[in-house]
């Protein structure tokens, strides 16, 4: 629960407050000695926090502060001076809240004064602390639910996915699922850096007392990867996955020449991916126009057997899904003509991503946390929109349209970093290797 | 020794000094230094922007603020020796493209999430109801409390003219001619690149340490970096479809998706994620 309470006419505590109210437009001010506010619960057993954003009727010098004891019944959860526009944060004890359905609040505010006193306006309301917000929110979003392991960071079941961006993004998006907090974990470990240096930016202990460990192969040196199964603790499961690889959709791609780092400007290179027909034009001094036409008349004229190149990805997918644990060349397969799979030839679209996610969770360890269709409607809520990594490669024409690709189109921009480029922007851009700011 | 172009803004100057650091006539010239007025503290003004920062500062290019002078501004005036010219330039903003900005109580609890608040989704938030009727909700809560947008236009303009008056580029005039047409906005104070590109220009036109060819130079490498730039779109938060009806917004789109981190959203999309307080990917 994460409820915003709005005070005043245009707010949503209609029948909230009580006596002592004087009640405006976006706010209400409590008036005279005591004001009385009943806020709604859920009637859960969990830990609350509340907060007021408020304001006090201040006329320096006369009137400097106001004074405001917050009860729930006999139980006090707050005394405050206030000076100033701010946010009072009021943890309520769970003896209070546990079952109940509602809290009703009593608000003693002793310093209350008239403006008309202070200030030559027609106000007689005795006018003490002004009221904008209120918000209910989870103390700690699972609490009740945490076994001790939680006090070192680590849920009690977790284990780390241990290799490059593909790893990351996917203990990123398992780490959002609130049915699995604080009950199942899975952390990154960056396999590009020394096992030590990784290993520091997790919870002590992560390591000794994981009880799954993914690594993604080809990421990071042989040496680490031995180095982390090295270090996996008996019973703990090891398991490895592909981070999958297209040709295929980019049957253009081709080392350029020009790709060189530029120290402060572009890493690994200005345009990373390179295109041979495209670098073949570097230099050809034409109208866009032209260009574009130059390139598209090579790009028609050369030879492509994209049926056999797909065939190639797909023993490969195949070769990779035979040995690790995650299998999805028959997914690829499926899906390719009717979704995103790949963003660029080594970067997964976000059905790649789900399906790798989904690929992961589905473990005897997380059924018992969560039922594959609670984890699978917060992946539709959580992937809603999603994109991808905003390192995008333009498909060509012929290859979209020989797949049959329904999520292309010939106008389309694709995103590099804060970049959009059509493909004739980016086929431009490439031959030209116009400089861009990332 | 190098040379350096402060930046005092906030964090259009990240865009000012990012464009700076990428033009080629600039390289081995000048490098682009930005002190953010809207996050510097007084640690930073005593660690990070003492003496050797400001010591190759040939240049500041100040970003204006209506109303006193802050103690930061005075930190900065403190540091500017005599002879280094400034050029002083308005902020971006608007708030009649989001008329609901307001009170969220959620915002100061979880101020990165949703960090643009909306009175109106908040006070829907209450309510258990399916997607459809929250959305129809927002959409008669909002239609029912719309308000005067043309005065809310009038008031953005009175303060642009006002930032204009104390600065050396003037915005005001640009932005209202412009705004309809051509997006500017993504929230009431993140731009697009062609508002970074117009800020840019008429500052490099008016920097006089740069020689004019240099000058002339920098303006055409800015629209070549930022021709297929989107700006600072990272978070974008739609505009409603009455809104851009009464402002007459040419360029909206009602079927366009708005960048939110990784995502693209549709108005509908973004309004009961936020609504929802729902978390996302980054």
């Amino acid at each position: 629960m994460d409820a915003a309470y709005i005070f005043g006419t245009s707010g949503n505590l209609p029948t909230a407050l009580g006596a002592g109210w004087s009640v405006e437009d976006v706010f209400a001010w409590a008036i005279g000695a005591e004001s009385e506010l009943t806020l709604p619960l859920p009637g859960d057993g969990r830990a609350y926090v509340l907060r007021f954003d408020i304001h006090p009727a201040i006329y320096p010098p006369k009137v400097q502060h106001q004074r405001l004891v917050i009860r729930a019944g006999k139980t006090a959860l707050g005394s405050f001076e206030i000076t100033t526009r701010e946010t009072l944060v009021i943890p309520l004890p769970v003896k209070l809240t546990s079952g109940a359905e509602r809290l009703e609040l009593t608000l003693i505010h002793p310093d209350a004064t008239r403006p008309r006193d202070h200030l030559p306006v027609d106000d007689s309301r005795r006018l003490a602390v002004c009221f904008h917000s209120a918000n209910l929110a989870q103390a700690d979003a699972d609490g009740p639910r945490l076994s001790s392991a939680f006090a070192t960071g680590l849920e009690p079941v977790h284990g780390i996915i241990a290799g490059g961006g593909v790893a990351m993004r996917l203990c990123q998006v398992i780490g959002k699922l609130q049915c699995l907090k604080g009950r199942f974990g899975m952390r990154f470990l960056d396999l590009s850096q020394g096992m030590d240096k990784a290993a520091a930016s997790l919870p002590p202990e992560t390591l000794d007392t994981m009880q799954v460990c993914w690594m993604e192969l080809n990421a990071g040196t042989p040496g680490a990867r031995e180095s982390l199964r090295f270090r996996a603790p008996a019973g703990c499961s090891v398991r490895t996955f592909p981070a999958p690889m297209i040709r295929s959709l980019w049957p253009f791609l081709g080392p350029d020449g020009r790709a060189v780092p530029e120290p402060g400007r572009y890493h690994p290179s200005r345009y990373p991916y390179g295109d041979r027909l495209a670098q073949a034009l570097t230099g050809t001094n034409m109208p866009d126009d032209v260009l574009y036409l130059m390139y598209e008349m090579s790009a028609e004229q050369e030879p492509l057997e994209l049926d056999e190149m797909f065939a190639s990805d797909l023993r490969r997918w195949r070769a990779e899904g035979k040995k690790p644990n995650m299998a999805l060349a028959d997914f690829i397969e499926r899906h390719i003509s009717s979704s995103r799979v790949f963003v660029a030839p080594d970067r997964e679209g976000p059905v790649l991503l789900r399906e790798m996610v989904e690929q992961v969770l589905d473990d005897g360890l997380v059924r018992d946390v969560a039922g594959p269709e609670v984890v699978a409607a917060e992946l539709d809520g959580l992937l809603e929109g999603y994109i991808g990594v905003p390192e995008q490669v333009p498909v060509h024409e012929r290859v979209a349209s020989h797949f049959n690709l329904a999520w292309w189109k010939p106008d389309m921009k694709y995103r590099w970093a804060n970049n959009q480029r059509t493909h004739r922007d980016y086929i431009l851009d490439t031959i030209r290797w116009a400089q861009w700011r990332p | 020794m190098s040379h350096s172009v402060l930046i005092y803004a906030n964090c259009q100057g990240e865009e000012l000094q990012k464009t700076g650091q990428f033009m080629q006539c600039m390289a081995g010239r000048l490098d682009f230094k930005w002190i953010p007025l809207h996050l510097v503290t007084e640690e930073d003004w005593a660690k990070k922007y003492g003496g050797d920062f400001m010591a190759d500062v040939v240049t500041v290019w100040e970003q204006v603020e209506t109303g006193g002078v802050s103690p930061n501004r005075a930190a900065l005036h403190d540091r500017i020796p005599k002879h280094v010219p400034i050029v002083r330039f308005p902020p971006f903003s608007a708030t009649c493209l989001w008329p609901f900005a307001g009170n969220d109580p959620r915002v100061a609890r979880d101020p990165d999430r949703y960090p643009w608040p909306d009175s109106i989704a908040a006070v829907v938030s209450t309510e258990t109801l399916s997607d459809d009727e929250l959305f129809e909700k927002y959409l008669r809560v909002t239609t029912e409390r719309m308000p005067d947008l043309d005065r809310r236009l009038r008031l953005d303009v009175a303060r642009w003219k006002a930032a204009d008056a104390i600065a050396d580029v003037a915005l005001a005039d640009w932005v209202e001619e412009t705004f309809r047409s051509v997006k500017l906005f993504y929230t009431s104070g993140h731009v697009t690149a062609t508002a970074v590109a117009f800020l840019m220009k008429q500052i490099l036109s008016r920097c006089s340490i740069l020689s004019p060819a240099l000058a002339r130079a920098a303006i055409g490498e800015v629209d070549i970096l930022l021709r297929r730039h989107t700006g600072q779109d990272f978070e974008c938060v739609p505009i409603h479809p009455m809104v851009a009806g009464r402002l007459n917004l040419r360029f909206f789109d009602p079927n366009a998706t708005y960048r939110w981190h990784a995502h693209d959203w549709t108005f509908r999309e973004y309004i009961l994620h936020y609504i929802r307080w729902a978390d996302y990917l980054k």
